[in-house]
């Protein structure tokens, strides 16, 4: 059939949260623009501690390369161009993740794509398990500007939980992320505020359990909230950690919101026919791409930034909230009881943050029957390879499985160099078309 | 010297005869920082996995495109059986192209037992220490399960002493090459050390004492070219032909910072009552290699005093495509040998040398430095 | 009649004022390269002829073929040269040749005599690489650098472009011009995927802009290379004067940009052919192994 016209369509309607979530994203940027003003640390990097460190330490604004590589290759393709072989002409290697090439360059080129000089940074934090340019950038910071850095490790095994084991590995991580609130605080001659930490810590599980239950509606059909959209709220509280008590509101609001949604079958995609998971990072220059799916009625059911944080699987596959998601934090009294409760909730020890292609396939399966999806997209990125270790093992599973599955080659998500959006285009149809759907026509 | 060529020719030989003989198990391992001498002492053969080119892309199934030659190199080997023989197999945390191969490999290719060790990446961290010493612990109860051995203190005693017996003795050849006229070339000496990790190191500290103690009768060569160092990704694989290419062209190799090269024995375990610390220690003390140089930078000093002490004139980096680490130590170890004045080269490879291009490069490079 | 897009002018050439038969001293070189072969003959220190061919399958065949079209054009025999250096790729199979050597040199040599003698720093952008060079004033190498494993940048990608499009080689320059601004470049990294976009582009876009952001991405690439050698060889100020080589040097679209992204006008030619550098160089120095 080359003609299909919507079968369906459901109601929708502009989320009501998206002003707010606008406001709590611009007061981020703000912070660090008027940072020399205010006697502000930028602190380049992240670290597994997130918001609590900036609510403990006020004095400090973190500003995790990602995201900002992110809006740099969204708004431009020339500039992080630009970035890019400034950075690859210092001798570093043309095959570097675009997001660290596109941040370094800028910082390399001292300029900011928000116009003006690139904002110096203070201290240079890198953490977790991202990834080995993450760990690398951090030095590379740090040389830079010649300022303090700190590092946390990433520890992590293969195999059957071992408590035991677990535990030594937990308590270097503990002590680490102890070591660098003692570390800011001579960096900025600033005492930590532990009663705000641990405050915001609270604060921080409670905004989870709203995010985990905003994940929960997806569930449902028509889905309240597609994952273009989902990537602008979900930064909100991770890498981009705006005011947490607002934070924690606006939380509350998309919570209230996608329920309602969900309960009045509202859709995010009014044609609604077909649901996809996606792969991660996604094109972040060619964001359009969600788009172009809608117009074959496919919604992408993916929170790539929440994955699938918070929730129990039930019985019947689906996923559920656990009883009482925050009681267990209430006793926490202590810097060392929310560093403590922040890690070991925090880690996954069946090797997180390393490839295992056998979890990461079964987590996606469970995915796409618990989200009800039809099929999955996988990208291949062709820098930065923490970002495709695991694609194709899981392609493979799905096939296996027999999950309609496609992959299309891109440059990595913060790069735009050797992107076909043509071409990813011509893929996209010819999957869809596989799966026998047209792109609708009213 | 030869002989160590030879153990080479065929890599494999060497652990399935011990194998049939002994009727132990042996262990392949990806990451150097995987300590052997508790393998040892448990009575396995630890063997490192080496790499060849993937020439028929059967890694392309499982790792995409952008990992380095050496990862898919090792998985290939893994997938098309040519490691059939090992009981076990073992990784230490490392970078992410080891680990995706590694994490393949033990979805594909079941083994009697894996063992994953957690090396932290910040070398300078007392809890990371800690940690690591914990993971000894884990890893010799382990090993005791999986061998139906138990790892007296007297076993580690004997396996700390055949480690430590193999690498002075490496260094003794290596100290050789700070000569003006070295006596040994950079592809034997790597040879050797290639050799030593492929095998028994008790039987093999014989074989480096006899050519050691034959050395010193050796003819010097007339012309030893330029002398070079080589740092950057492992440059093997399963055979020391580039550094050989290289050295047909006017250049001795005198000395390198690979992983499979002097990083694999520079220093030895210092013995403390705390067996498990001690060898931890070792480990953790070991000359950093890209991945692991990530907090305070010391590669950097290293390296250079290094090339000072074997009054290096050049050095070649050769870097796998795709090699992130290696990548990004890239120019900063530049910039410390132009405040030297060191000549350096930076070479780029994905498995294959085309001769050619090679050819013109080094050629080059050594006009340059004999100007 | 197939129209082969591809196919770049195979040429000779000779100096005007030479004059072989009062020479003392005739020397050769042959560059004997992926995508084309070169030879160039010198008569006292001055260029006298040269040729451009295709190399063929057969490189020894291909080099015999150039010095032959060389040999005829400035009215010489073979025994008349005192002494022939080969260089490139296939510089062992010229069986003719007296010496081989490494083209980095040769390649030096000849643009210090064809560009001058005030070039520090030279690219090179051939059939199968590009090589970014930083010279003394002596015309010796000082450092270099190579592009790393992909024909990116070189002139192979630019035949592969030509007949896709369609377009005769030798017009892909002037016509990538012809657009009020450059479009964003397709890959720089490999050329499947520049070919694969710059085919996707033609969907959509006047075909001058595709040549355009064509044109853009090999100069990108270049003008990054140099910066590079730059960096790592000093500290990251281009030296000048810059000189630009080989086969792709004749392409007015891809050179200009290079000059517009470095901020620096290349020197023009003052003699012979910017893709003869390396047989020139090659000759220069037979000429000094002869003294």
């Amino acid at each position: 059939m080359l003609i299909q016209r919507p079968e369906k369509r459901w109601e929708t309607r502009p989320l009501e949260c998206w002003n707010k979530a606008k406001e709590l994203r611009k007061q981020f940027y703000q912070k660090e623009s008027t940072a020399k003003e205010t006697n502000t640390f930028i602190i380049g990097g992240g670290d597994s501690l997130g918001m609590g460190m900036m609510v403990g330490m006020p004095v400090c604004h973190f500003i995790h390369p990602n995201p900002l590589a992110a809006e740099m290759v969204n708004a431009s393709d020339s500039f992080p161009r630009e970035c890019r072989a400034a950075f690859e002409a210092k001798g570093y290697g043309h095959d570097w993740c675009g997001y660290m090439a596109s941040y370094l360059g800028s910082m390399m080129l001292n300029r900011s794509f928000r116009g003006g000089e690139f904002p110096r940074r203070d201290i240079s934090v890198t953490g977790n398990d991202l990834c080995n340019f993450f760990f690398k950038h951090g030095q590379l910071e740090s040389e830079y500007w010649d300022i303090p850095m700190h590092h946390e490790d990433s520890m992590t095994y293969y195999g059957e939980p071992d408590p035991e084991r677990a535990n030594a590995l937990v308590e270097c991580l503990v002590a680490q992320n102890l070591d660098l609130i003692e570390f800011l605080e001579k960096a900025t001659g600033k005492k930590f505020d532990d009663e705000a930490y641990v405050e915001s810590f609270k604060r921080g599980r409670r905004t989870g359990v709203l995010r985990a239950e905003v994940i929960e509606t997806l569930q449902n059909i028509p889905a309240p909230l597609d994952e273009k959209s989902g990537y602008s709220l979900f930064t909100l509280g991770g890498l981009v950690g705006s005011d947490p008590e607002q934070t924690e509101k606006l939380w509350e609001m998309i919570r209230d919101e996608m329920r309602w949604r969900a309960e009045n079958q509202i859709a995010a995609v009014a044609t609604e026919r077909y649901r996809f998971k996606d792969g991660f990072p996604p094109p972040w220059y060619c964001l359009n791409y969600y788009r172009y799916m809608e117009e074959y009625g496919a919604v992408c059911v993916s929170v790539n930034y929440g994955g699938t944080g918070g929730l129990e699987e039930q019985p019947d596959g689906s996923y559920k909230l656990p009883k009482n998601p925050v009681e267990r934090f209430e006793n926490i009294k202590t810097r060392e009881d929310a560093v403590r409760a922040q890690l070991s909730g925090w880690r996954n020890f069946m090797a997180g943050g390393l490839p295992n292609p056998e979890g990461n396939s079964e987590r996606l399966l469970k995915w796409i029957k618990a989200f009800k999806c039809d099929g999955v997209i996988l990208q291949l990125q062709r820098n930065g390879i923490g970002c495709v270790d695991k694609e194709r093992e899981e392609t493979i599973r799905m096939v296996e499985e027999g999950i309609p599955v496609m992959n299309w080659e891109t440059s990595h998500a913060g790069s735009r160099t050797d992107f076909d959006e043509n071409r990813m285009f011509d893929q996209l149809d010819t999957f869809m078309e596989s799966q026998g759907l047209r792109k609708l026509v009213d | 010297m030869e002989r160590f060529q030879k153990l080479l020719e065929d890599p494999h030989k060497y652990a399935k005869e011990w194998k049939e003989k002994t009727g132990g198990k042996v262990m392949g391992y990806f990451c150097p920082y995987i300590p052997e001498e508790l393998v040892y002492a448990a009575g396995a053969l630890p063997v490192r996995v080496l790499s060849e080119p993937d020439a028929d892309g059967i890694s392309y199934r499982y790792l995409y495109a952008t990992f380095c030659p050496k990862s898919r190199g090792v998985l290939a080997q893994g997938l098309n059986g040519t490691y059939s023989y090992l009981d076990g197999i073992s990784h230490a945390q490392c970078c992410e192209g080891m680990s995706g191969a590694y994490s393949s490999w033990r979805l594909h290719i079941p083994h009697e037992h894996e063992w994953f060790v957690s090396m932290p990446s910040d070398l300078d961290n007392p809890w990371a220490l800690t940690a690591l010493r914990s993971e000894m612990s884990a890893l010799k109860k382990d090993l005791e399960k999986w061998t139906g051995k138990t790892i007296t203190e007297e076993a580690l005693d004997h396996a700390i002493e055949v480690y430590n017996t193999s690498r002075s003795l490496m260094r003794q050849v290596y100290e050789l090459r700070r000569a003006a006229n070295p006596k040994v070339t950079g592809a034997e000496a790597f040879e050797m050390v290639l050799s030593s990790q492929i095998m028994d190191k008790e039987e093999h500290n014989k074989l480096l004492k006899d050519a050691i103690s034959k050395l010193s009768g050796r003819e010097k060569r007339d012309d030893n070219g330029v002398r070079l160092m080589m740092l950057g990704s492992d440059c093997d694989f399963g055979d020391a032909t580039l550094t050989r290419l290289i050295e047909s062209m006017g250049a001795t190799i005198v000395i390198d910072r690979l992983c499979n090269g002097s990083n694999y024995f520079w220093n030895n375990v210092i013995p403390q009552e705390d067996r498990l610390l001690a060898i931890t220690q070792r480990y953790w003390d070991k000359p950093r290699c890209a991945v692991k140089d990530e907090t305070f930078r010391r590669r950097v000093v290293d390296v250079i005093g290094l090339a000072i002490d074997y009054n290096v004139q050049g050095v070649i980096y050769n870097v796998h495509r795709f090699c992130t680490p290696n990548h990004a130590d890239r120019p900063p170890i530049i910039e410390a040998l132009k405040k030297r004045f060191i000549h350096f080269h930076d070479l780029e490879h994905d498995g294959t040398f085309p001769m050619g291009d090679l050819q013109s490069r080094i050629e080059t490079f050594i006009d340059v430095i004999r100007k | 009649m197939t129209v082969e897009y591809w196919k770049w002018p195979e040429e000779e050439g000779t100096s005007t004022g030479v004059d072989c038969k009062k020479a003392s001293v005739i020397t050769a070189g042959v560059d004997i390269g992926a995508v084309s072969t070169n030879a160039a003959i010198m008569s006292d220190g001055e260029l006298a002829a040269y040729s451009i061919i295709r190399t063929e399958a057969d490189s020894g065949a291909s080099a015999q073929k150039a010095m032959d079209k060389a040999l005829k054009a400035a009215g010489l025999e073979m025994g008349q040269v005192r002494s022939i250096i080969s260089t490139g790729y296939g510089r062992a199979n010229a069986s003719f040749a007296s010496k081989n050597k490494t083209e980095i040199p040769c390649h030096v040599r000849g643009a210090f005599y064809m560009y001058g003698p005030t070039i520090r720093t030279i690219l090179d952008i051939g059939g199968q690489d590009t090589k970014a060079i930083k010279c003394d004033e002596y015309g010796d190498v000082k450092f270099f650098q190579m592009n790393d494993k992909c024909a990116s940048g070189a002139g192979r990608q630019i035949e592969t472009f030509a007949d896709m499009v369609a377009v005769p080689i030798q017009d892909i320059g002037p016509l990538s011009l012809e657009v009020d601004e450059d479009p964003e470049p397709v890959s720089s990294t490999c050329v499947t995927y520049a070919n694969s976009m710059a085919l996707q582009l033609m969907r959509k876009e006047p075909r001058n802009r595709v040549l355009a952001s064509y044109c853009f991405s090999i100069a990108w690439r270049d003008y990054i290379l140099v910066n590079r050698l730059a960096n790592l060889s000093g500290d990251g100020t281009v030296e000048k004067d810059l000189a630009i080589t080989g086969g792709v040097a004749k392409n007015k679209g891809i050179v200009s940009r290079i000059e517009r992204e470095l901020g620096i006008e290349a020197l023009p030619l003052k003699k012979g052919d910017p893709q003869i550098a390396g047989a020139v160089g090659a000759a220069i120095l037979a000429a000094e192994m002869v003294a």
